[in-house]
């Protein structure tokens, strides 16, 4: 690597790693002021989700949901695009993928699973269909309409679970998928599955995607100004739709990684956020594929380590969730970060 | 008629309207400056979290309200400086608010109370009672809230100050065109702070309401996604205070339903999705006249422009 280039590496991940430090001040801060040693409970911290295999397959299963969702962010972002419906998106994969789990019997696992997952694609797909004719057909601006579908997606979810595949019973979820459509563990008894697996093959194949094919490349100049896209030729239109789609169908998949892989059915709102952490993640990771990946393992390791250190430390385990709020602020603050820095060392007066 | 009109229908429209329209206008004043808040949510959680802590500890209610108003103001600070100082995105602070908010509240409740699931009972602001003399109108004002009343006086101010006043006019001139507003010579910046602050001030207020006003008590999570209804009530209220209260208060009556609903063959599913649906139709279709302020969203760069 040539030092041009590492340079701008340095300058391309110089603001996430000061927003990680300075959420991390913060943590201490806090810590501090609620009476425990900061240094202690980080160390916990850092035990509890790197301390041994069993706590990095924690992390790692913490960490799939986040991947999945970043990298349909990101491509949504690349295009000029604000996915805040892919919790939404994931619902209704994870319920896709879950009846047809639970309604086709006796096929091979491998046809099972694939069949699922491509239910759970298509769903995410189908959920983004909306927003993304909303957008270019009637100029609607996609935050709105997928906020709005988020919470059409939760009542629709609850009412096929409540009303319609409702497992008896106290607890508002669908009946159990086959255990030929399950995703299978890598580390039992860890719930860690080979959706994440898919989930990094995912982010490789997206990598070479945006930088390696025409495709991509069409869409980043897109994203990045519509206009000069538009006189080189692109039709934007298309390529916003199909990355809006592309993003939900992800989306999609991430909702199936946690339905197959770690509940074995669909729990009404079974997620705590996943969709709109994942924001966070992707912008950690500089909207960058292969960025997302150690962004949303250190969310899973906030969140898995958090939990171990509430039991050693008197923190709350919501610490590690305060972090991750804390780092998004920090990343919002990107530009003032990036500019102050570069021209403090420069020496810029401008 | 009757069951469709009945005084317990009446009373849960208006209590389940009343955070929606404040939560509402105080959208509207982030919005009119060109500042997307999609932080609402986060906001109005906060500001329940601190009514309902700020009454238990002074054993005041109004103290809880004052307690609301100043941390809305603090976020609705943060969220200012995100979008004007640093630049940033709108809807990456606001989503940022939304998560920090629902984990800091879990958090303090955990470390305040050794309770993860909800605050212990606090003081509730006052009711009006005692109408029940009055004929049809009192039954239905009997035990409204007092917050219900400040929320539809500070909508007829609101009204009032944004299309009768100069400031009024002001204001709404920033969220249009910033840089002709500037060329006017009308501080910009000022306008889009305050504004800002005091919309987020009244999100906080409607947190308060959910806390206590309509209970004594905040739970975990209490929201739950109200924000973002009142997000949808600003839009369908065409971004006009009236408009706002209009549209909170179809949603209340929808929503009220689905306490009535046991009788019903409707799911209550199927209810809660009509403020949404309504929202995403009126953007389709009428979306040219359901337009917001032209500069929302945008990023104010004077130097750049």
């Amino acid at each position: 690597m040539n030092t041009s280039r590492l340079k701008h590496f340095f300058w391309q991940i110089l603001p996430s790693v000061l927003a990680v430090l300075s959420a991390l001040l913060i943590g201490a801060v806090i810590i501090f002021a609620i009476g425990e040693n900061p240094l202690q409970a980080y160390a916990a911290m850092f035990q509890g989700a790197f301390g041994d295999p069993s706590s990095w397959a924690e992390t790692l299963q913490r960490a799939t949901p986040y991947i999945f969702g970043g990298l349909a962010f990101s491509i949504a972002t690349r295009s000029g695009l604000f996915n805040i419906g892919i919790e939404g998106q994931m619902y209704v994969g994870a319920i896709a993928g879950a009846i047809v789990g639970f309604s086709i019997h006796n096929i091979p696992a491998f046809l099972h699973i694939a069949l699922a997952l491509a239910a759970a694609a298509l769903a995410g797909y189908v959920w983004a269909i909306i927003p993304a004719l909303l957008k270019v057909k009637s100029g609607v601006h996609e935050v709105i309409s997928t906020i709005m579908l988020n919470y059409v997606a939760y009542a629709l979810t609850a009412y096929l679970t409540v009303r319609v595949f409702h497992e008896p019973g106290a607890v508002a979820q669908t009946y159990k998928v086959d255990p030929s459509a399950i995703l299978p563990a890598l580390m039992p008894p860890n719930k860690l599955n080979t959706g994440f697996i898919i989930a990094i093959v995912l982010a490789i194949v997206i990598y070479v995607f945006l930088f390696y094919t025409p495709w991509g490349y069409n869409l980043r100049v897109t994203g990045l100004n519509p206009g000069a896209g538009r006189y080189a030729g692109i039709k934007s239109t298309r390529i916003v739709l199909r990355a809006m789609l592309m993003s939900g169908a992800i989306a999609g998949l991430m909702g199936a990684e946690r339905s197959l892989g770690i509940y074995g059915r669909f729990i009404n709102s079974f997620s705590p956020g996943y969709g709109f952490t994942a924001i966070a993640v992707s912008l950690l990771g500089q909207n960058h594929p292969l960025g997302i990946i150690p962004a949303a393992i250190l969310f899973g390791a906030f969140e898995n380590g958090a939990s171990f250190m509430s039991l050693q430390v008197n923190v709350p385990r919501e610490l590690g969730l305060i972090l991750e709020a804390l780092i998004i602020v920090f990343i919002a603050a990107e530009h003032f970060f990036r500019d102050g820095l570069r021209s403090m060392l420069k020496g810029d007066k401008s | 008629m009757i069951s469709f009109l009945t005084i317990s229908i009446i009373q849960a429209t208006v209590a389940i309207a009343t955070p929606l329209y404040i939560g509402a206008l105080g959208g509207l004043f982030n919005e009119r400056v060109g500042v997307v808040n999609v932080g609402l949510d986060g906001i109005m959680l906060s500001g329940a979290f601190a009514a309902a802590i700020t009454s238990y500890y002074t054993q005041s209610a109004w103290m809880g309200v004052l307690a609301a108003l100043t941390v809305g103001a603090v976020l609705g600070l943060l969220h200012a400086a995100i979008c004007i100082e640093f630049k940033a995105d709108h809807v990456v602070s606001g989503v940022a608010i939304n998560i920090l908010a629902s984990s800091l509240t879990v958090f303090l409740l955990q470390l305040l109370f050794n309770n993860k699931g909800q605050s212990p009972s606090a003081p509730k602001i006052g009711q009006i009672s005692n109408l029940d003399s009055i004929p049809i109108l009192g039954p239905i004002l009997n035990n409204m809230s007092y917050l219900t009343i400040i929320g539809l006086v500070l909508i007829l101010l609101s009204h009032f100050f944004l299309y009768r006043t100069k400031m009024g006019l002001r204001l709404r001139s920033v969220g249009e065109n910033p840089y002709a507003a500037q060329s006017l010579g009308i501080p910009v910046r000022r306008y889009m702070y305050l504004s800002v602050i005091v919309g987020c001030a009244l999100v906080g207020l409607a947190g308060a309401f959910l806390s206590i006003g309509m209970l004594n008590v905040f739970t975990k999570n209490m929201t739950a996604g109200r924000g973002y209804i009142a997000l949808a009530a600003m839009i369908c209220g065409r971004w006009t205070p009236l408009g706002s209260l209009g549209a909170s208060i179809f949603f209340g009556y929808v929503l009220a339903w689905q306490m009535n609903a046991q009788g019903l063959a409707i799911p209550a599913q199927i209810l809660e999705i009509i403020p949404y649906l309504t929202t995403i139709i009126v953007l389709a279709f009428v979306a040219k006249r359901a337009r917001g302020p032209a500069h929302v969203g945008k990023i104010f760069a004077p130097s750049e422009h």
